[in-house]
């Protein structure tokens, strides 16, 4: 009797999976319907495109028409160098923040949050100022550096929480081991904080990768642009070409979730019960 | 005195007239030490088509991406016909605001990152009054080119202050789109439009009757213009004072919300923007579509339209004082701060003259400005719809040009948006941006 | 005694090494961002206006813009100089002495020596066209007196040509006399004036009720979904590596292009979830949903909820990896059951994920822009518009860059406030070493 209810269960949860799945991603597979008709069919409501006269033209078109496996390299190479500065630079910051004593440490996470606090339309203009007087736009470093300002306030108070929730007793046995606080970090604690790492790493990512105003204003070079931008590109003044916008969308997005299935099994960690009971 | 100095002051004293005695001393007496301690270098480099040196200058021309190929042409073009300049093409995104805030963040950092850019004609006193961009008078006076030809009321859009700061490149006015299928005639009225519309849709012939630009957006000013013009209706007179609360106005917005609340009307009116429209004519859905010129590329593709042999244009229909377009579209304008003013000139004259406007018209479909070309024989046989287009644009209603028009204008979207909603009528309507309007002028 | 030095010399040394591993953070914040933060409050009590020549940039003092003044002065002075020749003789003889008159005030009011040399080069360039793009030669501190020389010197012209306007090229020296004012650069620091125009006009609160609304509906939607999303990803079952990838789907969509995806599919005649909504009754008509004000918000909401609840999902999923499934086994034993352990186990260790999750989402919601500006733009007659959407309608549509940094300081405010209510809610623990307790 309690078998059978468990295997109710379970058929219950992968159903709930699928329509959960089904509910979420529906408007990516309206993308990806949408990309496989002809312009003209945009109005039709079908749930297939015509599977007898498909349209792939706007696959081959977005990359003819614009440099687009430049703007996907260009939003990968921005997108990962931030992530990794980020990551570098405010996991020290929050493992200090977390573990050692010292004054200040509110104002310094009161500080970071206030730059995300002013909407990027007004920190838009100095910025740019300042990217162009260091002669960095049209570069990577020209968003990298702009980004890398969003990213550290989110990742400085993520990563914050993220040490401060690692049991305390495995460092201090560490310690005790004759570790500096250094070497506690980077042989003890950086291990165990590697999902958390993880997770913010893709939040990082994925933020700048989907940045539009500053891209759209620092790197005005077709060499420079990224892919939120390049998509604009398509349009016209008074036309979207639905087709080719939708192609786009799904080309960008298709890698990205690949990137995400490689990296996922690191945001989940067999992490510490075991560690600390024993 | 240097001999280039020399020239260019001859040139802006072309004319009659000589300078006057007080004057001249001043700028003689001024620019005499100045001129021969910068006669130096910079004499030979810049400019003077005629005699320059072999040097190849870069000017950045940055516009908005072009599909049909019409700008690579011409930028061919021009660097064939003048060996020492080459184009450097910025391709932007072609939405305006986006557009539009590019230019601003680069220019307000004082930027020379583009030497040209192209223009869209609700910019110009904005830019000029920024000190953004350069007037062009003494160079347009200096080279004869020719303005007189244009298509009138286009150089107005970019006449502000007495100068003239940028050429418009190509005709751009509203203009009706009718099915040739079901409409014999095109209707003439306003008044006619409805009832064709009504009987239409009633008749089951058609789903919906007239798709004009109705959302919350500067295309909703354009339509607005058009009908209060069609009214006799005028929103700032020609000192810049807003004289908006007028019978005019009022009237040519209640025939406009009773357009857009008609049950012949799309139900999702207020949303829509060119793209919409343009998407509902060429599914076959609607009888009327007030559009610009360019959706005639669109509508007749059958790659992206349904009706494709059964698109016809005609002039927007009229009301009590006559049919109106609202003028739109592109031009050039010179960055204030270009390091080669000459070479952004001469790209400026090709773009905007005979040559460009030719290849614009033939390769890009954009209607030309130049009249005289709508007698070219390679234009009449590659573009014929262009006839029809001609006698559509021929009374062109700008914008009015003020270096606060997006304020103002964005008064008239919040207030004509709720006109069209049917949520205000049109008295109190003009009654509230009478107000905020003149406070805005007032403020300035 | 020595004791406690040495736990002071290890404190000590503690603290520095806390700054030393701070700092990379702390100075890439103070060396890019901070500057336009700062830039943004001491703009906010200026009034700038990029469209507007004698306002586009802070001046404190009475300055003149040379290059302007001299371009200005020489087409006037060739006006005059058209007019003075001319056939009418009255007018003649007016311009005449206004000829005279506006050199004599040139004479003055460039009378001081550097002043006089700087403006030979100016002028010098003007004439020959070419842009000096050099503030600090070309815009020059003057008195207050000459400035009003200056000013009282154009009115007179203004004054006295009047009368002539008929008369050609009078009317056009009207013009470039009007114009000839903007070259001077007066001081436009207005102190809190941009703030009481702001608080003088409802659309800043109708905005801020607007974005409040949005923030409420999306941010608590999103954290609901996204704890359910995070419980999902965190269980195992069969084939969650794909689930967990294909979640993140929507989040991955950059905002200015979903915007115009979903605009695409609320299209009140060919939407196909707007014609959903009406099938299902949620709607009583597809176009409902861009054309009512509920109906809009809505629609954004949706729009927003979809696309971030992921981030959420993802952020309470790291959280969920932290607590110790001891302390499951445990609840277990005790009696407890599933939603029990939920509400007494997980969520009480949720909160400090829950709290940076909020902060966050609630920050970037507040600031949404890409969203509303790309689906309604702020319409249907502006019942939609945010804050963000009209600071950006402020400073770039009508380029009023006082204003509009007053709109973003007002918002700073406003979530600074936000910030502080939810660590006071979620926990200062943040804040706190646990050895220091």
């Amino acid at each position: 009797m309690k078998k059978k209810y468990a295997k109710l269960k379970k058929v219950l949860f992968y159903v709930f999976i699928a329509l959960f799945l089904v509910v979420m991603l529906f408007p990516f597979y309206w993308q990806v319907v949408t990309s496989l008709r002809y312009q003209r069919d945009i109005s039709s409501m079908t749930l297939l495109p015509d599977l007898s006269d498909l349209n792939y033209t706007s696959y081959v078109t977005i990359f003819t028409k614009r440099p687009f496996a430049r703007y996907i390299m260009n939003s990968l190479g921005i997108s990962l160098i931030t992530m990794v500065l980020c990551i570098t630079v405010t996991s020290l910051a929050a493992y200090a923040l977390a573990r050692l004593r010292f004054k200040g440490k509110p104002f310094i996470l009161g500080l970071s949050l206030c730059v995300s606090m002013f909407p990027a339309i007004a920190v838009i203009s100095p910025m740019y100022m300042f990217i162009s007087n260091i002669g960095l736009r049209n570069t990577w470093w020209g968003l990298v550096i702009p980004y890398m300002t969003f990213g550290i306030p989110l990742s400085l108070w993520y990563l914050t929480t993220f040490f401060k929730s690692i049991p305390l007793e495995l460092e201090e046995a560490a310690k005790i081991d004759g570790c500096s606080n250094i070497q506690a970090f980077t042989k003890v604690v950086l291990p165990l904080a590697i999902p958390g790492m993880f997770t913010t790493a893709i939040l990082i990512f994925i933020q700048a990768w989907n940045e539009y105003l500053f891209s759209l204003t620092i790197n005005t070079d077709d060499t420079a642009r990224t892919i939120p931008v390049g998509i604009t590109m398509f349009r016209g003044e008074y036309t979207i070409p639905w087709v080719e916008n939708a192609a786009a969308i799904v080309t960008v997005t298709v890698p990205l979730a690949i990137i995400v299935l490689i990296l996922q099994k690191r945001i989940i960690s067999g992490l510490t019960s075991g560690a600390v009971k024993g | 005195m240097s001999k280039r100095f020399r020239r260019v002051l001859a040139v802006m004293l072309s004319g009659a007239m000589v300078f006057s005695m007080a004057a001249c001393s001043k700028s003689s007496s001024s620019s005499g030490d100045a001129g021969s301690s910068s006669d130096s270098k910079e004499e030979g480099e810049a400019g003077d088509s005629g005699e320059a040196s072999d040097e190849v200058v870069t000017i950045v021309y940055a516009g908005g991406t072009d599909s049909t190929g019409a700008t690579t042409e011409i930028i061919e073009a021009f660097e064939e016909s003048h060996p020492n300049i080459k184009i450097q093409r910025v391709d932007m995104p072609a939405d305006q605001g986006a557009q539009h805030d590019a230019y601003v963040t680069s220019f307000a950092a004082g930027g020379t990152d583009y030497d040209v850019i192209d223009s869209n004609v609700t910019w110009p006193a904005e830019f000029a009054e920024a000190g953004y961009i350069l007037p062009i008078d003494t160079l347009l006076e200096r080279d004869g080119f020719d303005l007189s030809s244009f298509v009138p009321g286009y150089v107005d859009a970019y006449t502000f202050k007495g100068q003239i700061w940028g050429i418009p490149c190509h005709t751009n006015a509203g203009i009706l789109f009718y099915r040739t299928d079901l409409v014999e005639t095109p209707p003439a009225t306003w008044d006619e439009l409805y009832e064709m519309a009504e009987k239409y849709t009633s008749e089951g012939k058609i789903k919906y009757g007239h798709a004009m630009q109705a959302a919350q957006y500067e295309g909703l000013v354009c339509n607005a213009m058009e009908f209060i013009a069609s009214e006799g209706g005028k929103v700032v007179d020609d000192d810049g004072n807003i004289i908006i609360n007028n019978d005019g106005v009022v009237k040519g917005l209640e025939t406009m919300s009773k357009i857009a609340l008609a049950p012949s009307s799309p139900d999702n009116l207020t949303t829509l923007k060119e793209s919409e429209c343009i998407d509902l004519f060429s599914a076959g859905d609607v009888l009327f579509m007030r559009g610009w010129p360019s959706a005639y590329a669109n509508v007749t593709n059958p790659e992206t339209s349904k009706v494709v042999d059964n698109v016809g244009v005609a002039a927007l229909p009229a009301g009590s004082e006559g049919s109106f377009g609202c003028i739109g579209g592109w031009g050039v304008m010179i960055n204030k701060n270009t390091e080669h003013v000459e070479e952004a000139w001469e790209f400026v004259k090709f773009k905007a003259g005979v040559e460009g406007q030719k290849i614009n018209a033939i390769t890009g479909a954009q209607p030309p400005l130049n009249q005289d070309l709508y007698q070219d024989e390679e234009i009449v046989e590659e573009r014929p719809f262009f006839e029809l287009l001609v006698k559509a644009v021929d009374s062109g209603v700008p914008r009015p040009v003020s270096p606060v028009w997006t304020e103002l204008s964005e008064i008239m979207q919040i207030e004509i948006s709720k006109v069209v909603s049917g949520t205000e009528d049109a008295k109190k309507a003009v009654e509230t941006m009478d107000t905020e309007m003149k406070a805005i002028v007032d403020n300035q | 005694m020595r004791k406690k030095r040495l736990v002071m010399n290890a404190a000590r040394r503690e603290a520095l090494t806390g700054y030393l591993m701070t700092a990379p953070a702390l100075i890439l914040i103070f060396a890019v961002a901070l500057f336009p933060v700062l830039r943004t409050f001491y703009l906010s009590t200026f009034d700038l206006r990029l469209n507007n020549a004698s306002l586009s940039k802070t001046y404190t003092t009475h300055n003149l813009d040379l290059e302007y003044y001299a371009d200005t002065f020489f087409r006037l002075n060739k006006r005059l100089a058209y007019v003075s020749e001319g056939e009418e003789k009255e007018a003649a003889s007016v311009a005449q002495s206004l000829l005279e008159s506006i050199n004599q005030t040139q004479e003055e009011l460039l009378a001081r020596e550097e002043l006089t040399d700087s403006y030979k080069v100016v002028y010098d360039a003007v004439l020959s066209m070419k842009s000096l793009n050099n503030d600090e030669l070309t815009v020059r501190e003057i008195e207050q007196q000459s400035a009003e020389m200056l000013k009282s010197n154009i009115d007179d012209v203004i004054a006295r040509l009047e009368p002539y306007k008929d008369v050609e090229n009078v009317d056009a020296a009207i013009e470039i006399a009007r114009d000839m004012e903007s070259s001077l650069r007066e001081p436009n620091f207005v102190g809190f004036n941009n703030y009481k125009v702001l608080f003088s006009n409802d659309r800043l609160g109708r905005s801020l009720v607007n974005t409040f609304i949005f923030v409420v509906f999306a941010v608590f939607f999103e954290l609901c979904i996204g704890i359910l999303l995070g419980l999902l990803m965190n269980k195992v079952f069969v084939g969650r590596g794909i689930v967990r990838a294909s979640i993140l789907i929507p989040w991955s969509i950059p905002a200015a292009v979903s915007a115009l995806m979903w605009r695409f599919m609320y299209d009140g005649e060919y939407g196909i979830i707007s014609n959903l909504f009406e099938s299902i009754g949620l709607f009583s008509s597809a176009s409902d949903i861009l054309t009512t004000k509920s109906g809009a918000l809505f629609g954004l909401i949706f729009a927003d909820i979809w696309k971030t609840s992921p981030y959420m999902g993802l952020m309470i999923l790291a959280g969920l990896q932290t607590i110790d499934a001891g302390l499951y086994e445990a609840a277990t034993i005790d009696g407890a059951n599933k939603i029990q352990q939920f509400f007494k186990v997980t969520l009480p260790l949720l909160r400090p994920s829950i709290l940076v999750a909020l902060v966050f989402r609630t920050l970037d919601t507040f600031k949404v822009f890409d969203l509303v500006s790309v689906m309604t733009n702020g319409g249907p007659s502006n019942s939609t518009e945010t804050i963000s959407v009209y600071a950006y309608k402020t400073m770039f549509a009508n380029m009023n860059f006082g204003l509009g940094s007053a709109i973003a300081v007002v918002m700073f405010v406003v979530l600074a406030v936000i910030c502080v209510i939810y660590v006071k809610v979620f926990g200062a623990d943040l804040f706190k070493t646990e050895r220091e307790s």
